[in-house]
């Protein structure tokens, strides 16, 4: 992409990458904004791993231009002077690009190639230790489901990102298993600070409903520091309920740089209903995380 | 280190930074990763602006917060590649 940018732009060509919902949650430690702002940061990350000469654009947080191109991950669009579509594709491809254009506005003497670059590739790594807190295991077919941080009630950054899945049966039913994850923000390099205390959380349990674990506590952990996520499986009973349930959440927000250790309550409502833009981050094939198994579908 | 590089490449090709065999339909139109449709195709060729069709008149953002106007930016007399991306 970026060698077809730095070959057409001087042909007449404008590019712009348009950063919408994370397709691939967890991938590189990377977790979902929970406003404009941090996904304003995560195009500062993607020019500072990518050193992308292209115009960033970003979706606003009810996400658009996500729904104008059906949700899709890694859509294209290439449109006349007069901004008329003339070319559509589920799945960005720099090689058909490239033809498309050379059609459109025809070939260049010499192409450029990605080599010709020298383009970093620098995903953000921990800086303390991961893989010592186990992930849980999870039924099969889980899908995300929506988490409304209470931004109005604080002032301080949501260092932690929760990520709540429910599998089949609490979607259809209101009955069944729910996913609760609290994953660090590698955007803000902190980290669990294992001798300040474990993450806790509580929802708020309304009547009618029955719910495990509706208190919990991360574990205790030997390593003084981690970047593991804390994960919890709960069974819910919540047949009829329409409103969100109430989460209050409370751990130690500890930076890499050691310049500040606080303690952290932050709220969220939790709803028993799918986030059409929430994503997943377990394969088909196992139900287990991604993350480290190789490539992944682009996008 | 070989495990580091395929790390770093498996992250550009998350970012659609490496080119990736893709099938392809007939012209204008761009299928998926595999033999036929899939039902994100089929969803991307019902609801997505059809060949000769301008954007609709919505906003979104530039990298500093500033609104931007797709229709503005789609009709400056210049051809224009508008490509979806993420971290991850």
């Amino acid at each position: 992409m970026e060698t077809v940018k730095v070959d057409y732009a001087p042909k007449g060509v404008d590019f712009y990458y348009i950063y919408k919902p994370l397709a691939h949650p967890e991938f590189n430690n990377y977790v979902v904004p929970v406003n404009l702002e941090e996904r304003l940061m995560h195009i500062e990350e993607a020019k500072r791993v990518l050193g992308s000469s292209i115009t960033w654009l970003a979706d606003t947080m009810d996400n658009v231009w996500h729904d104008v191109m059906a949700n899709t991950p890694n859509s294209e669009l290439i449109l006349d002077p007069e901004g008329r579509v003339v070319v559509r594709r589920t799945w960005s491809d720099p090689v058909a690009l490239r033809h498309d254009l050379e059609g459109l506005v025809g070939a260049v003497d010499h192409p450029t190639a990605i080599a010709d670059l020298h383009l970093p590739a620098q995903p953000r790594m921990p800086a303390v230790a991961k893989g010592v807190v186990p992930r849980v295991e999870l039924p099969p077919n889980m899908a995300s489901i929506q988490v409304d941080p209470d931004l109005e009630s604080t002032d301080i950054p949501f260092y932690v990102k929760i990520r709540a899945e429910a599998d089949p049966a609490l979607l259809q039913n209101g009955a069944g298993t729910m996913y609760l994850g609290f994953h660090l923000d590698p955007l803000y390099s902190v980290h669990w600070n294992n001798e300040a205390g474990p993450v806790r959380y509580n929802f708020s349990v309304p009547d009618g409903v029955t719910m495990t674990n509706s208190s919990g506590v991360g574990p205790d952990v030997e390593e003084p520091a981690d970047a593991d996520p804390r994960e919890f499986l709960l069974q819910v009973d919540a047949t009829g309920l329409q409103e969100p349930i109430d989460l209050e959440v409370f751990y130690f927000a500890c930076d890499d740089a050691l310049t500040f250790c606080i303690p952290v309550t932050q709220n969220y409502q939790i709803h028993l209903e799918r986030d059409n833009h929430g994503r997943t981050i377990r394969t088909g094939a196992d139900n287990q995380p991604m993350l480290g198994r190789g490539p992944r579908p682009a996008g | 280190m070989i495990r580091r590089l395929s790390s770093l490449i498996t992250f550009a090709a998350a970012l659609g930074f490496v080119a990736v065999a893709s099938a392809q339909g007939p012209a204008g139109m761009g299928m998926g990763m595999g033999a036929g449709p899939t039902a994100m195709d089929t969803r991307f060729m019902d609801i997505v602006p059809g060949i000769g069709e301008q954007l609709p008149d919505i906003s979104i953002v530039d990298d500093h917060g500033n609104p931007v106007n797709m229709r503005d930016i789609t009709t400056t007399g210049r051809y224009t590649v508008l490509t979806l991306g993420c971290l991850t």
